[in-house]
């Protein structure tokens, strides 16, 4: 068994205050804003934006913990939720909800939400009353209503059909903020803040008074950059100041002169490249609050284990760090992004998870192509495993020379904290971004992962996963498969598209079912990427990422920001999540109509379009003889081969001005579930509202072939082209990899499915709370397989007793 | 030819592993001459079909009870109307009279979410093959393989022979799970085509042993022995039973049987008794034959692990 280092008071007492968060809205910074802004309000927005972040840097309180083993802080309170209304004026959730007399007065004098909502949010009277003062002002002139002037063709379809999010989310054409990728941590660790600014400065100087054709955007590029590097200057320097002040006023000796130091290596990074693993850690952190103070959201934090590396190597050689103070920074770091999390409604966090996309990598090769796990790869697992953390999402780079002590830990860490972390394959990734995104081999092998679970090049790509405006790029496949064999009428809504493909109960074989399918796909991923092409002219101008453009690799070297195409890299992308139940729609119409005619088209078009009513014999008989995808069998895996063929074909025909690639991507946070409450019923035997597939895991309960046989349909068609990301999950009980030999059987089973080709895969080991939910809802964990002393049985089949002993027993193994 | 020799199974497992080494899949047949009392797979029992009813996927009889239709010796009626699941409405469930029915099936034929259906299925070695092919770079990975399980896969020795020798023709490992209640001589001819023996010794004294198992044990040690002794490798399981067979008697007898044989063993696996069968009894309309004996005690486990250990014998408990 993996022996666990011990957690440090300190860190026990920060991840205490965290799991016991109390949210708290902040308007420090949205006063900041509001007032900078109103004394800018004609300023071109490329110099505006670095000009508001640097006056945030400037006026903001900082704090330092008494417990802070780093520093660094977002807000006036410990958690705090700071809304900066130059990005998103409107749709101030908690404002919203005081107004609707959904949150409560409590008796400290702070409105509070229900205590209903799985986490506490509360907002002092003064605060709320701000952000009521300035809605006026903002209402048309944030970032996210600079598209609301002017509709692009196909917009308003897209929202009328329900194809997009558009229509439910946030009702702006543009959404979230361009910057959906993976900064160059390392840059700003290795080369510092002066340096950077050096550079646009001496191109500045070089060019007084002589600014002619293109290089007009280079001025303003270079112009905008001198700010931003002045803007992360101050907020590192002002953190420094704050463990100065701190220091000052601290008894005791040993805590004084480590705020002193922290303050004096803060001052250091705040122009200069960081001296040790310390200094490399904060500058890696303090730039990525420097992100989100600038508006930036769902930016991952990279290859953590590898850009801190050096410093950690040299600093443990030379006696200057132990390892159980390295532990404690590599702690702190984990707990400083979780407490990032500025809280969101009860709604936001069942459709997204309460996450702050903070993704982390560890593992993997090096850019010779050398396995370069390390201690610090270990280290991120165990703050992890032992805090309980599940956020900062993780991923473990595997490739064949992972070594064996990473996977024990990796196994042990899943049974703890359920799904992570996420296992990426080397030996698939790294040709695919070479082949679809045309990476060079050393920046394919240092790719990280984003997000929930996209695949970029950290500091070198602007990938803009899941399109340029997330979530608006996911196209809800279910819907438009019902319209393709509704003659184009999405029959959740009743509206009618443009476009015509016949109704099922006309087509006389699967390849007008196929044919009808085909066109709708195209159809409506061109409809989407064309609007999403318009976004991306708006971010242009609108948008532009100066903090983020001074670390990635082209865009200081081009005087030209990310959003320009200043990167090493550009492309973009979307994804599909849950095409298994399409694949398992075409397998039913197939084998019930065609092949083993039994039923017609008619009858089972309307047994759909009546959701089942009155045809729960055909749904039976659907659900006990068709085959489904998942479960090893080729009749339905063509399908699944079939659909995403489609997919990825009419995913070759975009582009933009930006990237010539629009990448495919199978994943989806909880798309599933809430593209599932507007989907109508489909042919596969899914009710109205049910959901539709997770990702490209199997259709919900339909994989009754154990894990071996959900791999075997998975790598029967190419991970390589779904570079954007692809996630398939896994439920695994706690028997079945427990002791040694069960964590080596785990290994041994993702191994193989990774030689056979799989991208990615996360283990869900079961809890006693997943086993109470499957008691009240068998339907839904009809596949989930639990292991009895002798033999495995699906746990949904036992007796009612059965199920209860195993609850016991399994809360009795935790 | 391997492609026309047909068994009858009631299952295939994949990943499968609890039952031999790295990951596999189980094959298990149906049928055995053996009824121990606490058999926790009742449709590995009978060599003919089964009809079974499971009452999850029972749709009720609101959609015009086709299994009532399709039975012609009135042997289905129905029950008075129960809360679903979820509560939100009844359901009028089927009952089967089992001395009225004559495994016919074709209640099971009619019905269309598989709630009534026929345990038993025929299958070709080769169809069997494909199901296990799948999963062969699982088992090289992992050390992995088949395991022929059942009832009694010796009983059915001709389809059993063959889908071993086929699995060893295709370089994977087999473990063939057995009571070693069958002729030596089919041992004999099968030993070259199996790895490993799962080997039940459920009772060392053969009066009882008729009692619990309904066989006496003597072919069942005899068995052991002569496989021992022409180079089989064991995995001896011993599933622990309270009152029935847990004497301390009992268990120095079968701790002193595997001590003869210890040159031949991998493992032996102490089983803790558990219920987990008890709804497949009822699903068949059979009465669960013991209702009143509990799991043993965790303890008790762990003092006859250490006292297998003592002996030198690589036990554990599973």
């Amino acid at each position: 068994m993996y022996q666990f280092r011990p957690i440090s008071p300190r860190i026990q007492e920060m991840r205490s205050r965290i799991r016991n968060r109390r949210v708290q809205l902040d308007s420090e910074r949205a006063r900041i804003i509001t007032e900078e802004f109103k004394k800018h309000v004609t300023l071109v927005p490329t110099i505006r934006r670095p000009t508001i972040t640097k006056a945030v840097a400037e006026q903001m309180t900082m704090r330092v913990e008494d417990f802070d083993v780093l520093a660094g802080n977002l807000g006036r309170f410990f958690s705090s939720s700071c809304p900066n209304p130059a990005m998103r004026g409107d749709n101030l959730w908690i404002i919203q909800a005081i107004e609707k007399g959904e949150w409560y007065m409590g008796e400290d004098g702070l409105w509070h939400n229900p205590d209903t909502d799985d986490y506490r949010i509360m907002a002092a009277p003064e605060d709320v009353e701000y952000m009521q003062s300035i809605a006026e002002f903002w209402k048309d002139k944030s970032f996210n209503t600079c598209g609301d002037g002017w509709a692009p063709e196909g917009l308003d379809e897209l929202c009328r059909m329900g194809a997009t999010k558009h229509n439910v989310f946030l009702k702006h054409l543009v959404g979230c903020r361009p910057g959906h990728l993976i900064p160059g941590h390392e840059k700003i660790i290795n080369v510092g803040y002066g340096a950077i600014r050096k550079q646009a400065q001496d191109w500045l100087d070089e060019h007084r008074g002589n600014i002619m054709g293109d290089d007009v955007k280079k001025y303003l590029f270079y112009s905008s950059a001198v700010i931003a590097c002045d803007a992360c200057s101050t907020y590192v320097r002002r953190t420094g100041d704050a463990c100065f002040d701190k220091a000052k006023t601290e008894k005791d000796p040993k805590r004084k002169a480590e705020l002193e130091k922290m303050g004096e290596s803060l001052h250091w990074i705040s122009e200069n490249p960081a001296r040790n693993f310390f200094e490399a850690v904060e500058a890696a952190l303090l730039y990525q609050f420097c992100i989100l103070i600038d508006g930036g959201g769902a930016i991952s934090m990279g290859r953590f284990d590898q850009y801190t590396y050096k410093y950690f190597k040299q600093d443990i050689e030379s006696g200057a760090l132990t390892m159980d103070e390295a532990q404690e920074i590599v702690d702190a770091f984990f707990l400083k992004l979780n407490n990032t999390w500025a809280g969101a409604s009860q709604y936001m966090v069942h459709m997204i998870g309460a996450n702050t996309y903070e993704h982390t990598t560890i593992g993997g090769v090096d850019k010779q192509g050398n396995d370069s796990t390390n201690e610090l790869s270990f280290m991120v697992l165990e703050s992890i495993a032992r805090l309980k953390l599940h956020d900062p999402t993780i991923s473990l780079r595997i490739n064949k020379n992972t070594p064996k002590e990473i996977w024990e830990l990796a196994i042990e860490t899943t049974k703890i904290v359920g799904g992570l972390p996420l296992f990426q394959n080397d030996e698939v990734i790294v040709p695919a971004l070479m082949q679809e995104v045309g990476f060079s081999l050393e920046d394919a092998r240092d790719y990280a992962i984003m997000g929930c679970q996209e695949i970029v090049g950290p500091g070198t790509d602007y990938s803009a996963a899941n399109g340029c405006t997330p979530p608006y790029s996911s196209l809800n496949y279910g819907s438009v498969f019902m319209m393709a064999i509704n003659d184009g009428k999405n029959p959740f809504n009743n509206e009618q598209c443009s476009l015509h493909t016949g109704f099922l109960y006309d087509m006389q074989s699967i390849e007008e079912v196929r044919e009808a399918m085909r066109k709708m796909v195209y159809y409506f991923i061109k409809l989407q990427v064309s609007v999403d092409n318009y976004t991306e002219y708006l971010h242009m101008y609108h948008g532009t990422e100066n903090i983020l453009s001074l670390s990635m690799a082209g865009c200081m070297e081009q005087g030209m920001d990310a959003t320009w195409g200043g990167c090493r890299y550009n492309s973009y992308g979307g994804t599909a999540t849950g095409l298994a139940t399409i694949a398992d729609c075409m397998t039913t119409i197939k084998y019930m109509c065609f092949d083993k005619k039994l039923c017609t088209t008619r009858e089972l078009y309307d047994a759909v379009m009546a959701n089942w009513q009155g045809y729960e014999p055909l749904r039976q008989r659907i659900l006990a003889e068709v085959p489904h995808y998942g479960n090893g069998n080729p009749y339905a895996d063509m399908e699944m081969q079939w659909i995403l063929d489609v997919y990825y074909n009419a995913c070759q025909e975009c582009y933009s001005m930006r990237s010539k690639v629009y990448k495919c991507g199978l994943y989806g946070a909880s798309d599933h579930v809430t593209q599932g409450y507007t989907t109508w019923a489909t042919p596969d035997g899914r009710f109205t509202g049910d959901p539709i597939a997770d990702a490209s895991s199997p259709a919900q309960g339909r994989d009754l072939n154990g894990p071996t046989g959900v791999f075997t349909s998975s790598v029967s068609w190419d991970h390589k082209r779904f570079i954007d990301g692809l996630a398939v999950n896994l439920k695994i009980h706690p028997n079945a990899i427990a002791g040694a030999e069960g964590i080596e059987k785990l290994r041994d089973m993702t191994m193989t499915y990774f030689e056979e080709g799989g991208m990615e895969c996360q283990y869900n080991v079961v809890s006693a709370d997943v086993l109470r939910a499957a008691q009240k809802e068998p339907e839904e964990y009809k596949d989930l397989i639990v292991r009895i002393a002798g033999y495995s049985a699906y746990f949904v089949e036992l007796s009612t007793d059965c199920q209860n002993d195993l609850i016991r027993r399994h809360d009795h193994s935790l | 030819m391997a492609e026309e020799i047909y068994g009858n199974i009631y299952d295939i497992q994949k990943f499968s592993v609890h039952d031999g080494p790295g990951i596999r899949t189980d094959v298990f047949t149906k049928g055995c001459p053996l009824r121990c009392l606490w058999c926790h797979s009742p449709e590995s029992q009978e060599f003919g079909p089964d009809l079974a009813w499971m009452e999850l996927r029972c749709i009720g009889a609101g959609y015009g009870g086709m299994c009532v239709k399709a039975c012609d010796q009135g042997a289905i009626s129905l029950r008075e109307p129960v809360p679903t699941i979820d509560g939100t409405s009844t359901i009028i469930l089927p009952e089967v009279d089992r001395s009225k029915c004559t495994n016919c099936l074709k209640c099971a034929e009619a019905c269309p979410s598989k709630a009534l259906y026929n345990t038993l299925r025929r299958i070709s070695v080769e169809e069997c093959m494909e199901a296990i092919r799948m999963d062969k770079k699982y088992y090289d990975k992992s050390g992995g393989g088949v395991t022929i399980s059942g009832g009694e896969p010796m009983s059915q020795f001709e389809f059993t022979l063959a889908l071993a020798k086929q699995c060893k023709a295709e370089g994977i490992h087999v473990a063939l799970d057995t009571t070693g209640f069958a002729p030596w001589e089919h041992y004999k001819e099968i030993l070259p085509y199996v790895d490993l023996f799962l080997y039940d010794l459920k009772h060392m004294d053969s009066a009882r042993s008729k009692v619990l198992v309904g066989v006496p044990n003597e072919l069942i040690l005899d068995n052991a022995r002569k496989l021992a002794a022409a180079g089989a490798r064991f995995q001896f399981r011993f599933p622990i039973i309270p009152k029935l067979n847990d004497s301390e008697e009992n268990i120095k007898a079968t701790a002193a049987f595997c001590k003869e044989l210890v040159d031949a063993i991998d493992v032996v696996q102490l089983l803790p008794y558990h219920k987990m069968g008890q709804t497949k009894y009822d699903r068949l309309g059979l009465k669960y034959r013991l209702p009143n004996v509990e799991a043993p005690p965790a303890e008790f486990m762990q003092e006859q692990l250490e006292y297998f250990k003592s002996l030198g014998l690589p036990a554990q408990i599973s």
